[in-house]
C-alpha cells in the first residue's frame, strides 16, 4: 500500500515540478520585453475600470454547502457499496434508509428554491407586491433584471419565457 | 487545531516512527509492481553481473527499498508524463479534426501526415510566446495555479489501470481517490482565476468551481454502481473482474442499472471537464475565455493539457469501470507481452472512443444556459443516480452471488436488455436524422430574434 | 525513510496552518489552508488509514475548503493589512500553547507500541462491514444521515438570503421610482 501512495506523491511532485522546469527552459528562449499595455489585464480593450475583487453572491455559496453534505454521504456509500452484496438485505435497508433521510434535505432545499440558479423578480404575487433582495451585483450570473431587457427593447419574449420556465417552481 | 495536533505528533515522532514501522517497506517489502520488476530484472541481468563481476562481487547488489522505490516511482513518472503528452496531443489534433469535419472545412493538415505534428508545433509556438503576468496580478498565486493545476492530473493517473498488472501504481482506493483528488484542480482553477485580476477570470472561475462542485456528487453516486456490482474500489481489480466470457463480460452486462448510470456519469464527466454543452467557465460569447484568460504562452498550455488529459482520464475510468477496461472478445487467446499490448491497445482505443464522443457532443449541442446547468445537476443527475443505485444494490442482492454463478437467464437479461435499447434508440435517432435531412432548410429560426429585435 | 516523510508532511501541515494566520490577505490564508489540509491526509497515509486520507481531501480540499473560498468572496474584499505585531504575539501565545499540551500529552498517555507492525491492509471494506454491524456502528451509521440533514436544512436556512420581503405602498412607491431611472438609463 505504502507503495502506491508513495507512487501518488511522486506524481503530485512531478507535476507541479514539470510546470515550473518547463517554466524555466522557456526562460532561456522566449523573449521578453513588457510594456504597460501588454501588462494591463484584459477588458476586451477598454482601459479597466475598478477592481475585479468583487463580492459574490450568496448563491455559489449555498451550492458548495450543498456540495458538503452530499461529499460525506459519498463517502460513506463507498464503504456501504463495497460490502452490499456480501451482507446483504440488512446493508439494503440500512443504506436505502440512510439515502431516503440525505433526500429528504434535498426535497426540502428544492421545494425552498435553494436550487435554483435564477431567482426571478416577481412583481405579481398575490397578498401585496412582493420584492425579492436582489444580490449587490448580478452580471456573473443569471440574466440581466426584466425591466432593463424590457426596456431594451428585447422584453416580450424575455418575459415569456421566464414565467414559463419560473412557473413550475417558483 | 491541526496545527496543534500535528505539533503533539511531531513530539512524540521518535514512538510514531516505530508504530509507523511498516512505512515504506522499512519492515516488509514493497508490493510488487512491474517497474520494480523491472530494476529488479535489469539486477539479474547479463550485463550487471558482469560489471559486478569486475568490481569483486558475485552479484550485483539490491538497492535499498527505498531507493528501489524512488527509481520505480521516477520510471513510471517519466512514461506517465509521455504518454499524457501525447494523449493530450493527440486529442487535441482530433478535436479539431473532427471540428473541421463537422463544420465542412478540413481542419489543420499541414504540419505532419493529416497534419498530426500540429500539436506539437503549437507547443514549441507556445514556448517560444513571451510569459506575461499581468500587473495587477498575485504573482505567486499565479504562478502556482497551473501547477496545481497539472500535478492534480498527473496524480490521477497515477491510479488507472493500462493493462493488467501493467498500471503505474493500483491504489486499492482508486475510484474515491480519483473523485476525491480532481477537488486538487478545482482550488487550482480558482486560485487561477482570484490571482489573475481579472474580472473574466474571476467569474471564470466562480463558475467553474460551483459547476465542478454540483456536478461532483451525481458524478460519484453513479461511480457507486459499479463499486456494487464489482465489489472492488480498485480499478484494475474491477477490469479483472470483467473479463469473463472471453472477454465481454464488462459490468455494462452484468446489471440492468450500469447503462443508466454509466449515461449519467458521461454526462456528469462532461460538465466536470466544463467541456460542452457546459463549457461555461470558459464560454467565449460571455467570458472570454474564462479562468484562464490572462494566461498565455506555455502557462496556458498546462491548462489546455490539463483539459485534454482529463478527458482521457474520465474516458478511461469509464472505460475501467464500464465498458470492460482492457477485456475484448477473443482477447484472452494471446499470450504474454502480445496479451499486455493487446490489453493496452484495447484499453487506449475504448477510452479514446469516448473522448471522441465528447468532441463529437460538443460539436454538435449548443451551450446550456448558466441556471440551466446549476439546476440539471442536483435536479435530474443527483436523484437520478441515486435510483441507479439503489436498482442496482436490490438487483445485486437478489442475485445475492457473483455473476457467473447466477441463472442463465439472469445472466442474459441484461446485455439483451442493453442491446435491445441501443437498437432501439439508434432506430429512432435515424428515423428522426432522416426526417430532418428531408425538410428543406429555412431561415424561420433566425426569424424571433429578427421580430424581437424590432419590436 | 517514514520518519522524512512523517517531517515533510508535518511540516507541511504545521507550515500551512502558520501561514494560514500569518498570510496578509484572507485569500491567501485560505489557499495555505489547503497545505495543512493534504499534510494531514499525508499523515494519515502514513498512519495506514488510506480511506480517512482520501476522504479527507475530497471533504476539506473540495468542499470546506471551496466553501471557506466562497465565503470569502461573499465578504466585501478586504486588501487591507493585518497587524503583524498582534498576529505574532496571538500566534506565539497558540504555539506555546499547543507545545505545553502537547508535551503534557506525551509525557502522560501511555503509546501502544510495537516494534514490528504488519503492512497496513485496505481499510474501506472493513470500514464497510464495521457500519453494518448491528453491534457495530449501525445506529452511528444512520444518526449520521440525520445529523447531516440537520446540518444541510439548518446550514441552508441560514445562508439564505432574505427572501420576499413584504413591502407597504410607500416603499413600492419608491422602487416604482427606482425602477423608472433604471429604466431611463437603460434608453439612454
Amino acid at each position: 500500500m505504502y507503495f502506491d501512495y508513495f507512487n501518488v506523491f511522486v506524481f503530485l511532485t512531478t507535476g507541479l515540478l514539470f510546470v515550473f522546469a518547463n517554466m524555466i527552459v522557456g526562460g532561456l528562449v522566449r523573449p521578453q520585453k513588457p510594456t504597460p499595455e501588454k501588462l494591463s489585464p484584459y477588458e476586451c480593450g477598454e482601459d479597466v475600470i475598478g477592481d475585479s475583487w468583487i463580492r459574490f453572491d450568496i448563491r455559489f455559496y449555498t451550492t458548495a454547502l450543498i456540495y458538503l453534505i452530499f461529499a460525506v454521504e459519498i463517502a460513506f456509500l463507498f464503504p456501504w457499496a463495497l460490502v452490499v452484496r456480501e451482507i446483504g438485505m440488512l446493508a439494503l435497508v440500512e443504506g436505502f434508509t440512510f439515502v431516503a433521510i440525505l433526500l429528504l434535505g434535498l426535497v426540502y432545499v428544492w421545494v425552498k428554491g435553494d436550487l435554483d440558479w435564477v431567482k426571478t423578480y416577481n412583481a405579481s404575487v398575490k397578498g401585496g407586491t412582493e420584492v425579492e433582495d436582489r444580490p449587490a451585483a448580478d452580471i456573473h450570473g443569471g440574466p440581466l433584471p426584466v425591466e432593463l431587457l424590457q426596456a431594451a427593447g428585447v422584453g416580450p419574449t424575455i418575459t415569456e419565457q421566464q414565467t414559463k420556465g419560473e412557473k413550475g417552481h417558483s | 487545531m491541526s496545527a496543534s495536533l500535528a505539533l503533539s505528533l511531531w513530539l512524540q515522532s521518535a514512538r510514531l516512527q516505530q508504530q509507523t514501522g511498516a512505512a515504506l517497506g522499512s519492515t516488509t517489502a514493497p508490493d510488487s509492481n512491474w517497474t520494480l520488476d523491472l530494476l529488479e530484472w535489469v539486477r539479474t541481468s547479463w550485463l550487471s553481473t558482469k560489471l559486478a563481476g569486475l568490481a569483486g562481487m558475485d552479484q550485483a547488489p539490491a538497492l535499498p527499498t527505498w531507493a528501489a522505490a524512488a527509481i520505480g516511482a521516477g520510471i513510471a513518472v517519466g512514461i506517465v508524463i509521455g504518454f499524457v503528452s501525447v494523449v493530450a496531443m493527440f486529442s487535441i489534433w482530433l478535436e479539431r479534426r473532427v471540428a473541421g469535419r463537422i463544420q465542412s472545412r478540413i481542419g489543420p493538415n499541414r504540419v505532419g501526415p493529416f497534419g498530426l505534428l500540429q500539436s506539437l508545433a503549437d507547443g514549441v509556438k507556445l514556448l517560444l510566446k513571451e510569459d506575461i503576468i499581468p500587473s495587477g496580478a498575485d504573482r505567486k498565486l499565479f504562478v502556482l495555479a497551473p501547477a496545481l493545476v497539472m500535478a492534480s492530473a498527473l496524480a490521477m493517473f497515477a491510479a488507472v489501470p493500462m493493462a493488467d498488472g501493467a498500471g503505474f501504481t493500483d491504489i486499492n482506493l482508486g475510484v474515491l481517490f480519483i473523485v476525491g483528488i480532481s477537488a486538487l484542480a478545482t482550488i487550482g482553477v480558482i486560485m487561477a482565476g482570484w490571482s489573475s485580476n481579472n474580472k473574466w477570470a474571476l467569474y471564470g472561475a466562480m463558475r467553474e468551481a460551483a459547476q465542478v462542485v454540483s456536478y461532483e456528487v451525481p458524478l460519484g453516486i453513479s461511480l457507486l454502481v459499479p463499486v456494487i456490482v464489482g465489489g472492488t474500489l480498485e480499478l484494475g481489480a474491477a477490469s479483472r473482474l470483467q473479463s469473463g466470457w472471453g472477454g465481454s463480460c464488462w459490468f455494462l452486462f452484468q446489471n440492468p442499472f450500469v447503462l443508466p448510470a454509466f449515461v449519467l456519469y458521461f454526462i456528469a464527466a462532461l460538465a466536470e471537464n466544463k467541456r460542452a454543452p457546459f463549457d461555461l467557465p470558459e464560454s467565449e460569447s460571455e467570458l472570454v475565455a474564462g479562468f484562464h484568460t490572462e494566461y498565455s504562452g506555455i502557462r496556458f498550455s498546462f491548462f489546455f493539457l490539463e483539459e485534454y488529459a482529463a478527458m482521457f482520464l474520465m474516458s478511461a475510468v469509464g472505460t475501467a469501470l464500464f465498458l470492460g477496461g482492457w477485456n475484448f472478445p477473443g482477447i484472452d487467446l494471446l499470450k504474454g507481452g502480445w496479451l499486455i499490448a493487446a490489453q493496452l491497445a484495447v484499453f487506449v482505443v475504448k477510452s479514446m472512443f469516448l473522448v471522441l464522443l465528447m468532441i463529437w457532443i460538443r460539436w454538435t449541442l449548443p451551450r446550456m444556459r448558466v441556471d440551466q446547468v446549476m439546476v440539471m445537476g442536483y435536479k435530474y443527475l443527483t436523484p437520478l443516480s441515486l435510483i441507479c443505485v439503489v436498482g442496482a444494490s436490490v438487483w445485486e442482492v437478489w442475485a445475492a452471488v457473483p455473476f457467473h454463478e447466477r441463472p442463465i437467464w439472469m445472466q442474459l437479461f441484461t446485455p439483451v436488455l442493453v442491446f435491445g435499447v441501443c437498437a432501439v434508440l439508434g432506430a429512432m435517432l435515424r428515423k428522426q436524422a432522416i426526417e430532418s435531412a428531408a425538410q428543406p432548410t429555412t431561415r424561420s429560426r433566425i426569424a424571433p430574434r429578427a421580430h424581437a429585435a424590432a419590436h | 525513510m517514514e520518519l522524512l516523510f512523517f517531517l515533510l508532511f508535518a511540516g507541511l501541515a504545521i507550515a500551512g496552518a502558520v501561514a494560514t494566520v500569518w498570510m496578509r490577505y484572507v485569500v491567501h490564508s485560505a489557499f495555505a489552508l489547503m497545505g495543512t489540509f493534504l499534510g494531514v491526509a499525508g499523515l494519515y497515509v502514513l498512519l495506514g488509514a488510506d480511506f480517512l486520507a482520501i476522504t479527507q481531501i475530497l471533504i476539506y480540499v473540495g468542499g470546506i475548503l471551496v466553501l471557506i473560498l466562497f465565503g470569502i468572496m461573499l465578504t466585501p474584499p478586504d486588501r487591507t493589512e493585518r497587524n503583524a505585531k498582534r498576529v505574532i504575539g496571538f500566534s506565539a501565545s497558540l504555539v506555546a500553547i499547543a507545545l505545553f499540551l502537547a508535551v503534557q500529552i506525551g509525557s502522560v498517555v501511555r503509546w501502544a507500541e510495537k516494534s514490528n507492525l504488519e503492512a497496513p491492509k485496505a481499510t474501506a471494506a472493513p470500514i464497510g462491514r464495521e457500519l453494518l454491524r448491528p453491534d457495530g456502528y449501525l445506529i452511528p451509521f444512520e444518526l449520521v444521515s440525520v445529523v447531516l440533514l440537520v446540518a444541510l436544512i439548518g446550514s441552508v436556512f441560514i445562508a439564505r438570503r432574505r427572501k420576499a420581503v413584504r413591502v407597504d405602498d410607500s416603499s413600492t412607491a419608491a422602487i416604482l421610482a427606482e425602477r423608472g431611472t433604471l429604466q431611463q438609463k437603460a434608453g439612454a
